[in-house]
């Protein structure tokens, strides 16, 4: 006996579509369901409320140390070897001079070799004075992960502020200097600054 | 000259021969030879009252006369024969003395005439009939009356009892189809849930519009979510296209439980540039459609929604509530 397919009967109307028999609406969603199941699978594994979450990271090849960037709208905009990070944001934006970034902000990370942190500070600071930067004293500073460092800021007095950390390494220093030119968002920038750690990211 | 009319005389006289003359007694219409000058029957000066019966002459001979009168009663006073006032006779009513009966006029009506008094009585009984009747057609039109004065609040009361009936079976109709209308074809929702940064939880909110397309034991509906992601130093928005499926009990209040994936774009502020992400999410949504009347229904539902945007997740609690039809 054969029973007829009841093609006209709303919801179970034949659907021909690569399939050896008719597809219903219900077998649509039985494979919706299907593709649930399949998308599960491919769920991620970082915690999303982590505020570094979304953002790269940046590991120095000794693990010395690490940071976190969002790309965009931040990139790579020199390439000074593997241990040497020069980040900015709207490289295009006109720069005030040779001495100033030819970006809206400008990050660079790096380790220099010296006794201690208080000469990489001073060298730091004779470096902004030369450029005509006021230069606040440097101060303590810990990190979300209780890390100590040292953070120096200092301003040109009109557009430019600029604000560099300090952690003691091992007979050198990790170094970070942003360079903000104009207004910009400050949480953003205390967030980038505090992903700065001395060590890698995975210890 | 005298010859001549001789002749015409004679003429004259063979016409009034050939066409004998008749006369009727307007009395008692009886046809006399117009030679009778008096009615032999009443009395009546034929020459004066009796009308002229013109008739050809035929040969039959003319009736004979009545000789007996038919007033016999000699000894009456008014008996003989007429003796009419008009006629220059001495018959005078009012001279008649008084108490005086006249009989006679009985005797020349003939006893088969009504007497006043028969009249009286007949009348009496055609007005005791005609009342007997119009009581009995009176009756008779009161019965109809109430019979239609009946029938009509009869009529009356089966209609009400109809229009009762009718409204008792649309009433239970609708409150049937209350019942087994299934989801909603599209309701408008406020939704909320939690895509946390940091220490802050990361609330989003928004209006959700969802369109169910299977909506009996199987769900299968389209959800569109436009929201806002609130944090201390930025707000992002968040727009998700979302397919629902799952099952339900189509009954007035429907529970069901929901498996959805959604897709969209995640917009945020960072540095000053605005970024995009693309969002994905898959949850599990319970509810319960409650069919308030025909085309309103409220659905409260909460649910676990997972967001993912590149590698990074977040696990949130998610609630809704929502108006259909």
């Amino acid at each position: 006996m054969t029973i007829p397919f009841p093609q006209t009967a709303r919801f179970t109307r034949p659907l021909w579509i690569a399939s050896d028999g008719p597809l219903t609406m219900v077998s649509y969603a039985r494979i919706t369901l299907l593709i649930f199941s399949v998308m599960c699978v491919a769920c991620s594994d970082t915690d999303g409320t982590d505020p570094y979450a979304l953002w790269q990271t940046f590991e120095h090849p000794t693990s010395a140390f690490h940071f976190h960037y969002p790309s965009p709208p931040w990139e790579s905009v020199e390439d000074n070897g593997p241990g040497r990070a020069v980040l900015a944001v709207d490289p295009d934006t006109d720069g005030l001079g040779d001495d100033h970034p030819n970006a809206r902000l400008r990050l660079e990370v790096w380790v220099m070799d010296a006794d201690s942190v208080s000469d990489v500070i001073s060298y730091r600071r004779d470096h902004w004075v030369g450029l005509g930067y006021q230069v606040d004293p440097p101060r303590i500073y810990w990190t979300g992960a209780d890390d100590e460092g040292i953070r120096v800021e200092a301003t040109d007095g009109q557009y430019l502020r600029v604000t560099e950390v300090f952690y003691s390494l091992d007979e050198r220093t990790a170094l970070l200097s942003l360079w903000v030119n104009g207004e910009s968002d400050r949480s953003d920038l205390e967030l980038l600054i505090e992903g700065f750690e001395p060590r890698g990211s995975g210890e | 000259m005298f010859a001549a009319l001789l002749a015409m005389a004679m003429i004259l006289l063979g016409v009034s021969m050939s066409f004998a003359a008749k006369i009727r007694c307007p009395v008692c219409r009886q046809v006399f030879d117009d030679k009778v000058k008096v009615c032999p029957d009443d009395g009546t000066d034929l020459t004066l009252s009796g009308q002229v019966v013109e008739e050809e002459a035929t040969d039959d001979p003319a009736p004979e006369a009545i000789e007996e009168s038919p007033y016999d009663d000699e000894e009456d006073s008014g008996g003989g024969k007429y003796k009419r006032h008009d006629l220059g006779g001495d018959r005078r009513r009012i001279e008649a003395e008084e108490g005086h009966v006249y009989s006679d006029r009985y005797r020349r009506v003939g006893e088969g005439r009504r007497s006043p008094e028969a009249t009286a009585e007949r009348r009496k009984k055609a007005r005791e009939k005609r009342k007997v009747e119009f009581d009995e057609k009176d009756a008779g039109l009161k019965s109809e009356f109430e019979d239609n004065r009946r029938n009509m609040w009869l009529r009356r009361r089966q209609r009400a009892f109809d229009d009762k009936l009718e409204a008792q079976d649309v009433a239970y109709l609708e409150w049937l189809s209350l019942w087994g209308r299934g989801a909603p074809i599209a309701s408008l929702g406020a939704r909320v849930s939690w895509m946390g940064e940091g220490s802050d939880p990361g609330f989003i909110s928004g209006p959700e519009i969802d369109i169910n397309i299977l909506r009996r034991k199987i769900r299968l509906g389209l959800s569109t979510t436009m929201g806002f992601r609130i944090l201390p130093d930025r707000t992002d928005m968040i727009f998700m296209e979302h397919v629902s499926v799952g099952v339900q009990l189509p009954w007035r209040f429907s529970p069901y439980l929901i498996v959805k994936m959604g897709l969209g774009p995640l917009a945020s502020n960072r540095f000053g540039n605005d970024l995009t992400y693309l969002v994905r999410a898959l949850g599990a949504e319970s509810g319960l459609d409650c069919r308030v009347a025909r085309s309103l229904v409220i659905t409260p539902s909460v649910g676990y929604v997972r967001y993912v945007v590149d590698d990074a997740y977040w696990n949130s609690f998610t609630a809704k509530i929502a108006v259909g039809f």
